[in-house]
């Protein structure tokens, strides 16, 4: 027996003594199950993913920018006009102090949130080259492209520079490798993804290959290999922080809601042990209590589902606080985060990814005790739809990303979880490349970013797209045809699940169960875009 | 004859509180009965239909049913007020109940205020700054707090019930959006206002809403007329068909896809969307003199319900697309009147930008689509998760229009969606899949209404306030509170099936399951554990005596045993509508029948005692057990 496996008994044993001598023997028998049931090879180390999901669509045209000059002036072009422009300034552009007006806009700066007031893109230099693409070329010579991420990204800059941080450019969903020509003259055998631009099938397509109504997601499967329901596991292979998402549903396992807040990660339990004061205090009563709560006597489905719930809710919470509460235990060991400034209005705020992350951590921490070497993790926040007033928005919401992503970093390598835990960003969709004023509408393929001392970082993966939307030619102007966009979106030339499977890989899904969890993965060439490592 | 009138007006009020002492006396000696109306099964009836159509079934509103008919009631709540006894016709009169709430609020807290600087300055020692005091600001909370007093004690239990699910359907939230508590508060004013009227009316009303417009950016739309690089804002234009009127695929009347080779058949593509997003540009706040400053620019808090915080969008005709629109099959085609550099130009362009959203919203309204989808999600609102396609289709029917009703009567297609057979006929019994999960808001209430309870003054708030003591929402409360849903998706989506469950594997969906999770559960029972023991909200500002349930425990003369019997009738007519189990039944038992003293000859008062834990141990067994919360 491995040590790990004996303190893994440890923390079950240390939570049936809640309930001291009384404990029903069901609950014990199933918390014995959990310490049985993982199927992770011994040795392998404890592994995790946690999906950062950038709740409503995030423009993700403005967190990773190509700024050669015939790529920055199609951005440019697109995003400088409206009553409240959204284009962030080119790199090197220094800060305009407000009541002063920008050398580049022209524009006098009145408020913190004009981009003129924030300075220019923060350059990134990716180890591999990516060559500009023709449409966007400046004359014929080969050109190499130059990037640069949101201004508010600072700390992700520097953590993209430390190699922990890589970029996977133009991800979407996709059923299987898709032309533009293609797109726009289907053929019986093209195959367009259902319901594009809707939030609620693309968020469900993101994080499980199906549109709305689907229960089943990436996460909970992954999850579900390693700590199989049937084997009476998979209580702590799916955390969430917030309520049920497909992402993080097995097949058979359901993923486990955790409370954050004040600095804690925490579960809700039902008081059920007598109590003077509060309520009933006879065993009795209690004993009916907890076996009406519970219930699954009745033939009504309904009913049976919601007392499957509620007992799984009592078997497993107390064991989790006992987990992550335990003396020496995550609560002493992980660092709180830092107070966040939202760097326009220079108010404190809370940050609430952080604080979500904060518990990702503790959970991670705990996970010798919770009896598992392998979890995924669900932390969603927003709302990202932009579709007004995105320069105050977005800003605040990537400099959020910046200051969770470099507290989550400091905290994981403080318990020495660095290599072990990997997180990347999802959303609903990209947004129009357009501006509409003041904000951006719901588009396709857009770019992630993926974190952890696992990642092969300091890298963007997959091709950067041309940029610029199709115009005919006018008078001696030629026309101008983006070979990656319809309209104002962007077609993904990397699929979302593609990006999953790689990450799955790395946990280490077998190549058997990776095509069940990714029936798709077969359809395109690359079905890792080598991101990990080993 | 005027005096006459009020002396009688007196004397009836006098008639009226002597009556209501007789009837609470008898409640109390329980010397019989209490007399009750209708016979056994047209009391069950009456609970199961109240249960669906209120915010929960109370014993005074059982027993008027069950002597009475539906229509009748249907009739009789249509003029019904938000207050208890409040004037006929209310809400075609002054309908301002919610934003009159707040307003009193507002008031409320300036006096506390006044008061405690005064208090302040006269506790100062002289020559000292007196202690500093804080003015509390109305927030979310004031509007919540509106909404359980009417629910609890309101006369107009349908109007509230549609509102709430209508605010399911055509979803604003204060989470996450710069509405106020003002605006949301006339947003519901509006959607009760609006309840038993047409549905397009009410589509008119939600475009115009300040409410909507925040929400899903209708204010502030600007034409991008001949500008390649920019567009009209798309959100209202596709979730006003994704999720308030036509839905992703066409439908036949009874609810089902229509498909072509198998496939569902699209109801619109990108550029309809495009299209509809141009027809609704150029809407903003409403001002006196508007100008291009007053367009976008969310006024303060106004006073009542004439100021421009809360009054409906306004044209800007500067701002709205002179180019045709296309979508759904309809053209609105060009401005080609005269520039709006006159005032002739801007009243033509103003004009035409009206006819524009006029012919928007009556072209989505013909849709054939509309019956079937709000008629499905309204049954789901009230009645069953998984209606029979020839339940669907008859709601649809009704929302169509009949040879005496208009297409889109929403009060003829609640009546269908309420007083349909399958509803009528329908119990938990009835199918493994059949009922809904009652939402959690509807729990609550529920217990509240049949434990008689009220908002009296406690420490801190007065009278009638019903003070929330927590934000309702929080995921370890009730994770749900009105208008302040997660997203424009509410809180549960119609199409969301709970994972590995019967359900799901019969291809059924359960919505309200979508809120169901380790947490949720145990925040739910945890919160129904606490107010049943507490006799009340904590705070004591929400409170209940339970006085029915114990006289229903009471016996006729003080040497006989309790009627526990008694008490769990009466939870199985207000709570389980007559469909408790026998297996239900066996554990009230048990529990009523264990909850002893063990005082030898116990006193009057110890005897109190024990029934009143009686009273709360079924409670706490009832309201969180799996066979209550599922509804049938």
């Amino acid at each position: 027996m491995s040590d790990k496996t004996m303190t893994s008994r440890r923390g079950l044993l240390a939570g049936m003594a809640f309930y001291g001598a009384a404990a029903p023997l069901a609950l014990n028998l199933s918390a014995i199950g959990r310490a049985a049931a993982e199927t992770v090879t011994p040795g392998s180390g404890y592994r995790a993913l946690v999906c950062i999901f950038m709740q409503g669509g995030n423009d993700s045209n403005n967190l990773l920018l190509a700024t050669d000059q015939g790529s920055f002036s199609q951005y440019w072009a697109a995003r400088i006009s409206g009553a409240d422009p959204i284009a962030l300034m080119p790199v090197g552009a220094a800060p305009v102090a407000i009541g002063a007006t920008s050398t580049i806009t022209g524009r006098a700066v009145k408020t913190a949130d004009q981009p003129e007031r924030w300075g220019g893109v923060l350059p990134i230099t990716p180890a591999t080259a990516q060559q500009v693409p023709t449409a966007n070329k400046v004359g014929t010579a080969a050109q190499v492209r130059t990037f640069a991420l949101h201004p508010m990204l600072g700390a992700t800059q520097k953590l993209f520079a430390a190699g922990k941080v890589a970029a996977i450019a133009n991800v979407g969903t996709l059923l299987a490798p898709l032309t533009k020509a293609e797109y726009l003259r289907p053929t019986g055998t093209t195959q367009i993804p259902q319901r594009l631009y809707s939030h609620s099938d693309q968020q469900a397509a993101w994080q499980s290959g199906h549109i709305a109504g689907t229960s089943v997601g990436w996460g909970g499967q992954v999850a579900e290999t390693f700590q199989p329901a049937a084997a009476g596991g998979g209580d702590f292979g799916s955390i969430t922080t917030t309520g049920n998402t497909p992402f993080s549903q097995g097949v058979t396992i359901k993923s486990f809601r955790v409370s954050y807040g004040a600095n804690k990660v925490s579960a809700q339990t039902i008081p059920l042990a007598a109590q003077k004061g509060t309520y009933n205090e006879s065993a009795n009563f209690l004993t009916e209590l907890r076996a009406s709560l519970q219930d699954t006597s009745s033939p009504n489905q309904l009913m049976q589902t919601y007392g499957k719930a509620v007992a799984r809710s009592l078997q497993a919470s107390v064991a989790f606080g006992n987990a992550v509460a335990a003396p020496g235990g995550p609560y002493t060991t992980v660092p709180t985060p830092p107070t966040f400034t939202d760097p326009i209005s220079g108010r404190t705020v809370t940050n609430s990814l952080a604080d979500q992350l904060q518990a990702v951590v503790q959970t991670a921490a705990a996970h010798a005790a919770l009896g598992v070497s392998r979890q995924v993790f669900f932390v969603q926040y927003g709302s990202f739809d932009t579709h007004d007033g995105q320069n105050a928005r977005q800003g605040l919401l990537l400099a959020q990303l910046d200051h969770a992503l470099a507290y989550f970093d400091a905290a994981l390598t403080k318990v020495g979880l660095g290599d072990a835990v990997t997180a990347f960003t999802a959303s609903d969709f990209n947004r129009t490349f357009t501006t509409n004023g003041d904000g951006t509408d719901h588009a396709w393929g857009g770019h992630q970013i993926v974190i952890g001392g696992a990642v092969k970082g300091g890298d963007i993966y997959g091709a950067y797209p041309t940029l610029g939307v199709d115009k005919a030619a006018s008078g001696t102007t030629p026309a101008f045809i983006n070979p990656d966009a319809v309209g104002n979106a962007l077609i993904p030339t990397t699929s979302v699940e593609t990006y999953m499977a790689t990450m799955a890989a790395w946990m280490g899904v077998s190549s058997a169960q990776m095509a069940s969890i990714f029936p798709k993965l077969a359809n395109f060439p690359k079905q890792n875009l080598g991101f990990m490592k080993a | 004859m005027a005096t006459q009138s009020a002396s009688s007006g007196i004397a009836v009020a006098g008639l009226a509180v002597a009556g209501a002492a007789i009837a609470v006396s008898q409640l109390a000696s329980s010397v019989s009965a209490p007399t009750n109306t209708g016979s056994a099964e047209d009391r069950k009836a009456a609970a199961a239909f109240l249960n669906r159509a209120t915010f929960g079934a109370t014993e005074a509103s059982v027993s008027a049913l069950a002597v009475s008919t539906r229509d009748a009631w249907f009739s009789q709540q249509v003029l019904a007020a938000p207050t208890p006894n409040g004037s006929p016709n209310y809400w075609t009169t002054t309908p301002n109940f919610h934003l009159n709430w707040i307003t009193r609020r507002k008031a409320d807290f300036l006096t506390a205020y006044n008061a405690a600087v005064a208090k302040a300055a006269a506790a100062a020692p002289a020559g000292t700054q007196p202690a500093k005091v804080n003015l509390r600001q109305v927030n979310g909370l004031q509007f919540q707090e509106s909404f359980w007093a009417r629910a609890v004690t309101g006369d107009d239990q349908l109007r509230h019930r549609m509102a709430l699910a209508l605010s399911e359907i055509m979803v604003i939230s204060m989470n996450g959006s710069t509405i106020t508590p003002r605006i949301a508060a006339s947003w519901y004013d509006m959607l009760s206002a609006r309840a038993f009227g047409n549905y397009l009316d009410l589509m008119k009303a939600v475009t115009l809403h300040p409410a909507m417009g925040l929400y899903l950016n209708i204010i502030g739309n600007q034409q991008a007329d001949n500008n390649p690089s920019r567009s009209p804002d798309e959100n209202y234009a596709r979730e006003i068909l994704q999720l308030m009127s036509i839905g992703l695929y066409q439908l036949n009347q009874n609810g089902t896809s229509k498909t072509s080779a198998g496939v569902p058949i699209p109801t619109y593509t990108h550029d309809d969307i495009a299209g509809l997003a141009a027809a609704l540009t150029g809407w903003g706040w409403y001002n006196a003199k508007p100008t291009t400053a007053t367009f976008s620019k969310q006024p303060g808090d106004g006073t009542d319900a004439n100021s421009p915080d809360v009054k409906p969008l306004i044209p800007y005709p500067i701002y709205h697309s002179k180019l045709a629109k296309t979508f759904l099959g309809v053209t609105v085609p060009a401005y080609t009147g005269a520039a709006p550099t006159t005032a002739a130009g801007m009243s033509a362009l103003q004009a035409y930008q009206i006819q524009s959203l006029n012919t928007a919203l009556e072209t989505i309204f013909k849709h054939p689509n509309v019956g079937p989808f709000v008629g499905y999600r309204l049954i789901q609102r009230f009645v069953t998760s998984n209606p029979s396609s020839a339940y669907v289709g008859r709601v649809a029917a009704a929302f169509n229009g009949t040879a005496t009703t208009a297409r889109g009567d929403l009060l003829a297609t609640l009546k269908a969606v309420l007083t349909d057979p399958e509803a009528l006929a329908l119990t938990t019994a009835t199918s493994s899949l059949a009922g809904r999960l009652r939402e959690p808001v509807l729990r609550m209430s529920h217990w509240l209404r049949v434990s008689n309870a009220s908002s009296v003054a406690a420490s801190s708030t007065p009278s009638g306030d019903f003070n929330q003591y927590t934000d309702f929402s929080a995921p370890t409360a009730l994770a749900q509170a009105p208008l302040q849903a997660p997203s424009v998706f509410n809180f549960w989506t119609p199409d969301y099936t709970p994972q590995d469950s019967a359900i799901a594997r019969a291809g059924l969906v359960a919505p309200e399951f979508q809120a169901v999770d380790v947490l949720t559960v145990a925040g739910y029972a945890n919160t129904m554990l606490q107010v049943i023991q507490n006799k009340g909200w904590p705070g004591n500002d929400v409170v209940t005596t339970y006085s029915a349930e114990i006289a229903a425990l009471t016996p006729a003369t003080a040497t006989d045993p309790d009627n526990n019997q008694a008490l769990i009738d009466r939870l199985n007519l207000l709570y389980f509508s007559g469909q408790m189990s026998s297996a239900m039944s066996a554990r009230l038992t048990r529990v009523i029948a264990g909850t002893l003293t063990t005082v030898k000859v116990p006193t009057a008062a110890q005897r109190a005692q024990v029934r009143l834990d009686k009273v709360r141990n079924a409670l706490m067994i009832v309201l969180t057990s799996p066979e209550y919360l599922v509804q049938g």
